[in-house]
């Protein structure tokens, strides 16, 4: 190479970014060209000195805030932001969901108004059963009066609107109607209590 | 005896991939990497510790938020190293503007000296040295234009070559290269006027 290297080549050389080739036939030149040499030093000794000169260091909390704060936002928020997207959504699909949400809290407290413990149905079966009783007895008791009453010709001021009916009769008749009376009473105190 | 093979240290390309696959330590062991070389651009890309934080941060955010959308073709280095020069280059401008609006409340100064200098800490004395270098480096960078000074500091910092810096700041390579010689012998002659 008869030419001295230009400075733009004594860069590249330095950074070792000619082509292999070039690289080795400027290392050739500039180990027998005093004024390339000189060159190469000068900027060689520059740079040295600059690297010289310590690294500025950040605080590392920095680094480590901005990416904790990253990886929340890359593995964490995503599902979050899924459902946050309901509310980004259109207006018609928010109020179709509003209402429907609405109509589903209704139903589900009167629902839950009506739900009875087990203890609660049992209760409320035996009440009914109770009642049935009551009312069942009571109407046999008065059904019974009556025929009695009819029966009770021989009885003075009452006229026979039946055949008569023998006195022993009636007895049995009233004693089967109290024993069922005592009956009930019985079925009512254990119902109450 | 046989001796123990050292694993290589991860590419930043196996770092990028772990952290795709939910390590959140492998990022922040990537980022670790540059740290040091981006912050001290950044430090002496803006000439004041203060706003090189703040630069820094917005760097760090601006790398966390694209991390996604970034196409692993290109050295990770370029891509991190781009974001901080776009960064700083855009606060200069904002400053270099906010100046010229409040020109007559200008101090005069250009840049602040580091904190830590301030210190009446008696240091050793090739800390001292340290830190008059720093000064002296500090204030040379301040004298070159900011074309020259971008380009030095990409250089120095950066693992760009001459020509990916070329790319990154759209200028053709010889225009590069010159103010990267430019730069070096600005330099080199305020440090001889210094030493004196």
């Amino acid at each position: 190479m008869n030419n001295h290297l230009d400075e733009n080549n004594v860069l590249l050389f330095l950074y070792r970014e000619l082509p292999e080739h070039e690289q080795l036939e400027a290392q050739t030149h500039i180990a027998t060209c005093a004024t390339c040499l000189r060159e190469l030093t000068l900027l060689q000794e520059t740079l040295r000195v600059y690297q010289h000169v310590p690294q500025e260091v950040p605080h590392p909390e920095i680094l480590s805030r901005i990416v904790t704060r990253q990886h929340k936002n890359t593995f964490f928020l995503p599902q979050v932001r899924a459902w946050l997207e309901l509310f980004f959504m259109s207006r018609q699909k928010q109020w179709a969901i509003a209402l429907l949400a609405g109509i589903l809290l209704i139903a589900g407290v009167v629902y839950v108004s009506n739900l009875r413990s087990p203890l609660e149905s049992l209760e409320a079966g035996a009440e009914l059963e109770w009642k049935s009783n009551v009312s069942d007895s009571l109407e046999t008791l008065s059904q019974r009066i009556l025929l009695l009453q009819k029966r009770s010709a021989a009885l003075p001021g009452i006229t026979a609107t039946e055949p008569y009916i023998s006195m022993e009769t009636i007895d049995t008749e009233v004693s089967a109607l109290r024993n069922r009376i005592t009956n009930f009473s019985t079925s009512l105190s254990i119902n109450t209590f | 005896m046989e001796s123990t093979p050292q694993a290589s240290p991860p590419s930043d390309a196996d770092l990028l991939q772990a952290y795709r696959n939910g390590d959140a330590r492998a990022f922040e062991r990537l980022l670790r990497r540059y740290e040091r070389p981006l912050f001290t651009f950044i430090v002496r890309m803006v000439a004041d510790r203060d706003e090189a934080e703040d630069v820094y941060q917005d760097t760090l955010s601006r790398v966390v938020e694209k991390i996604q959308s970034y196409d692993e073709r290109g050295k990770f280095g370029s891509w991190l190293f781009g974001i901080a020069h776009h960064l700083c280059v855009d606060r200069s401008r904002r400053k270099a503007r906010w100046k010229f609006i409040h020109s007559d409340e200008a101090t005069g100064e250009e840049f602040c000296v580091d904190e830590e200098l301030k210190d009446p800490t008696p240091l050793p004395d090739t800390l001292v040295e340290q830190k008059e270098l720093n000064e002296m480096i500090t204030e040379a960078l301040q004298h070159l234009s900011s074309q020259q000074r971008e380009v030095f500091l990409l250089r120095q910092h950066s693992d760009l070559s001459f020509r990916e810096i070329a790319g990154m700041l759209n200028r053709p390579l010889n225009t590069v290269l010159g103010q990267m010689h430019g730069a070096v012998i600005s330099i080199r002659a305020l440090l001889r006027e210094k030493m004196k």
